[in-house]
């Protein structure tokens, strides 16, 4: 491991969370989602109905663009741009036409359109003869941009790809992008869609047991103001690759969260991890808290998210992170999360004292 | 307390290039691609990566003769899509080029970005086919995984053994200046000792059909800033940097390429398709701010230039608002190898170093008459012998992406 990170220099900033914006199985908003995980209720899964698609529940989100986004030009959007834009919306605010970024996590823009606008080229009179306007929509960068159009956002404008912990790597992206200038306010994020292309791809593999789940969870970067929800103190990912040196490289990169951040172990107050230590992948990122001496003891949230609103892939980071700051309790925390790929990557959050209602 | 404070950056660390990687149409590996660009060298094909029938024509500058990498592209293909492939190949040319041994790479903490337009379209474009003959459940698992946008740098960190951050970036036909830009931020952040950088793609279906039906592919060569223009060309390809800190430079007496001097990215938030000429002025005032240079300093622009109408006077518009009538050289490195989407900025990255290295700015080919709308010296057609100190690339995407990148010649930079 480097020992160049941050030489020299003192903690890095943390980066406000001013504002979350959710589109989730559990309904549209932020307040709707913290409202139910506080209590503990979960969406329900249903099963297709539709025989092209395989036999695996979903938590499936009801997109009413029309209402959020307004009906006017709403046919050229994929349910992937609309969802981003409305979570997207939540998390500005009201804010317009600003110098404001959007980061956005996807496993690879919307499979659907991209599906769609490619069978389109062998089921028409010609290959070309297709709808020019699918194109834009097949471009992975499509959702990212739509929020930008929508709500004159000119700065920072990307999109980030990594697997499962996609949303994460925007989020380090992001802050990042924050910490060496290049905007002062960034909304990031992450996004997910169920698709039949998506539901057939996760089910090829293992996990195919668990409901898949989708939707769109963004967070408002940056800027100042005492009502932040929470602090993003660090986020890191890489890969560990495989063994016992993944282990140690686990632990090595919360051990790195805390130290950049100028964090001891023993002020840590809660852990999330994406998944229950029942199961191999939450035990690994339990070790993983451990092994950066975090006491074991420590208020555990790990599977929170998943329970609520099922594997949501490409978002599952934003929906780990939007619970942590919808029921976490004060103080310091760590969220961990890994992909299927010998990923590993995480996360250093502040809650700050709140009054519950 | 504030993110940022331009009096006193995060980090002294200026960032320097120390490997290249390419793969192209007109040629595999550096030297060779250096060549192609000094001879101002052209290839256009017919399309052999998918099904033509139906088009009214179908040619691309895809990349045909892999010469001694056919082999390890073969190997590769058993387990990647093509893009992928692509990746790999120029990766290991670049960590090769770097002079470090594959034991100090071990110690070193490496992390790869890679940018790209349409990820492995190829691979999409078989599950689509595959599901339509036999149905979803016939498509192999690999297939499904292979799909996903990040195995294409997570395939590079997987074949290189690398252990650091490893993300693609989707920001369309700007991905190549985005992926080098944030590279350089990670590097300057001292979040890794090196990062592979740069840009993917490959010629697929999905985008010939999209251009095609946009009236954007065309039917002759490719032409930048030419009266006579009539489209672009689909190319692929990939293009690798292998970026680490100027100390870290230094202290292993690497080869230094060059200096990535600032870079800048903004969104046009007005249009999906269409260029934004304020917008992308402000991005490029943006980039001289952040590397503290002036207009005159920029001794040639390599520049977006995709040979359709529309970019090429929207761009030349942005470039003289800033520049004035003192518009350096401005070239078109899509005239030689097509528009290689997520690869594009990144080979032109990669254009422009060697070309500051070698002392030639690259021409932009098959130029025949001047548009009166693009009043620049585009260097036709036959590459110029100059001296160069400070080259700007652009890249700009669908979706109003914009990224301008600003690299100083190797031989100037100094501790």
């Amino acid at each position: 491991m480097s020992a160049v990170r941050h030489a020299g220099r003192g903690p890095a900033a943390p980066v406000a969370i001013r504002r979350i914006g959710v589109v989730s199985p559990l309904g549209t908003g932020f307040g709707a989602f913290g409202a139910a995980l506080a209590l503990h209720a979960r969406s329900v899964p249903t099963l297709p109905d539709d025989p092209s698609l395989p036999r695996r529940a979903a938590h499936l989100v009801d997109v009413d663009g029309a209402k959020h986004l307004g009906a006017k030009g709403l046919a050229a959007l994929n349910r992937m741009s609309q969802m981003s834009m409305i979570a997207c919306g939540e998390a500005l605010d009201g804010e317009r036409d600003a110098p404001v970024g959007v980061v956005l996590g996807t496993a690879g823009g919307s499979f659907r359109s991209i599906t769609d606008f490619v069978r389109s080229t062998y089921s028409g009179p010609a290959p070309h003869m297709i709808s020019p306007m699918q194109f834009p929509n097949t471009v992975m960068n499509c959702a990212a941009a739509q929020c930008a159009i929508r709500y004159g956002l000119t700065g920072v404008n990307s999109t980030v790809c990594a697997g499962d912990l996609s949303t994460l790597a925007a989020l380090a992206y992001a802050v990042r992008m924050l910490r060496a200038g290049h905007g002062d306010r960034i909304v990031a994020g992450g996004v997910e869609e169920y698709c039949d292309f998506t539901a057939w791809s996760h089910a090829a593999n293992a996990d195919a047991e668990a409901p898949m789940g989708e939707g769109a969870a963004l967070f408002a970067l940056g800027g100042g103001g005492d009502d932040a929800l929470g602090e993003l103190l660090g986020v890191a990912q890489r890969r560990v690759g495989n063994g016992e040196a993944a282990g140690a490289r686990r632990g090595a990169l919360v051990r790195e969260l805390l130290d950049d951040a100028g964090i001891a172990p023993d002020r840590v107050a809660w852990r999330m991890g994406s998944e229950t230590a029942d199961g191999e992948v939450g035990a690994r990122e339990q070790d993983a808290v451990a092994a950066a001496g975090i006491d074991a003891g420590v208020a555990d949230l790990s599977g929170l998210a998943t329970a609520a609103v099922g594997r949501t892939y490409a978002a599952s980071f934003g929906f780990q992170l939007a619970a942590a700051l919808a029921v976490a309790p004060e103080g310091v925390g760590v969220l961990t999360a890994s992909g299927p790929l010998n990923q590993f990557g995480g996360a250093l959050v502040r809650i700050p004292a709140r009054t519950r209602n | 307390m504030a993110l940022y404070d331009p009096e006193r950056p995060p980090s002294p660390r200026r960032v320097v290039v120390t490997g290249l990687g390419v793969i192209s149409n007109v040629g595999i590996g550096r030297d060779a691609f250096r060549d192609a660009m000094r001879e101002g060298r052209c290839v256009v094909s017919p399309i052999t990566a998918f099904d033509t029938a139906g088009y009214p024509y179908a040619h691309a500058t895809e990349v045909q003769d892999l010469g001694e990498a056919a082999e390890d592209y073969a190997a590769l293909a058993a387990s990647y899509g093509r893009s992928a492939c692509f990746a790999v190949l120029a990766a290991r040319q670049a960590i090769a080029d770097t002079g470090i041994g594959a034991a100090a790479l071990g110690g070193l903490d490496v992390g790869v970005m890679l940018g790209t337009t349409n990820g492995e379209s190829q691979v999409i474009d078989g599950i689509v086919r595959r599901w339509a003959a036999d149905g979803a459940e016939a498509i192999p698992t690999a297939d499904w995984n292979n799909a996903q946008a990040h195995r294409i740098a997570e395939a590079v960190s997987e074949e290189l053994d690398l252990t650091g951050d490893s993300v693609t970036l989707a920001t369309a036909c700007a991905a190549g200046n985005y992926a080098i830009g944030h590279a350089a931020d990670v590097i300057a952040a001292g979040e890794a000792d090196m990062m592979l950088c740069g840009g993917v793609d490959s010629v697929c279906r999905k985008t010939y059909s999209g251009f095609f039906r946009l009236n954007a592919v065309t039917p002759d060569r490719c032409r930048p800033f030419d009266a006579d223009r009539s489209g672009i060309l689909t190319g692929e390809g990939a293009a690798v940097l292998a970026l680490e800190s100027l100390d870290h430079a230094l202290a292993r007496g690497a080869r230094i390429y060059a200096e990535v001097l600032s870079y800048a990215t903004n969104c046009d938030a007005h249009h999906m398709v269409a260029p934004h000429r304020d917008s992308i002025a402000r991005c490029i005032r943006a980039a001289h701010a952040r590397a503290g240079i002036s207009p005159d300093q920029v001794t040639f622009i390599s520049a977006h230039g995709t040979g359709t109408r529309t970019n090429d006077v929207v761009e030349v518009g942005a470039i003289r608002d800033v520049f004035g009538e003192a518009t350096p050289p401005t070239i078109s490195i899509k005239s030689m190898i097509g528009h290689t989407m997520g690869a594009a900025s990144a080979m032109s990255a990669i254009a422009g170093i060697l070309g500051m290295e070698n002392d030639f700015i690259p021409p932009t080919v098959n130029f025949r008459r001047a548009d009166p709308e693009c009043p620049i010296d585009c260097v036709p057609n036959v590459a110029r012998l100059a001296r160069t100190s400070i080259f700007e690339n652009h890249g700009f995407a669908f979706g109003g992406n914009n990224a301008i990148l600003l690299m100083r010649n190797g031989r100037e930079v100094t501790a």
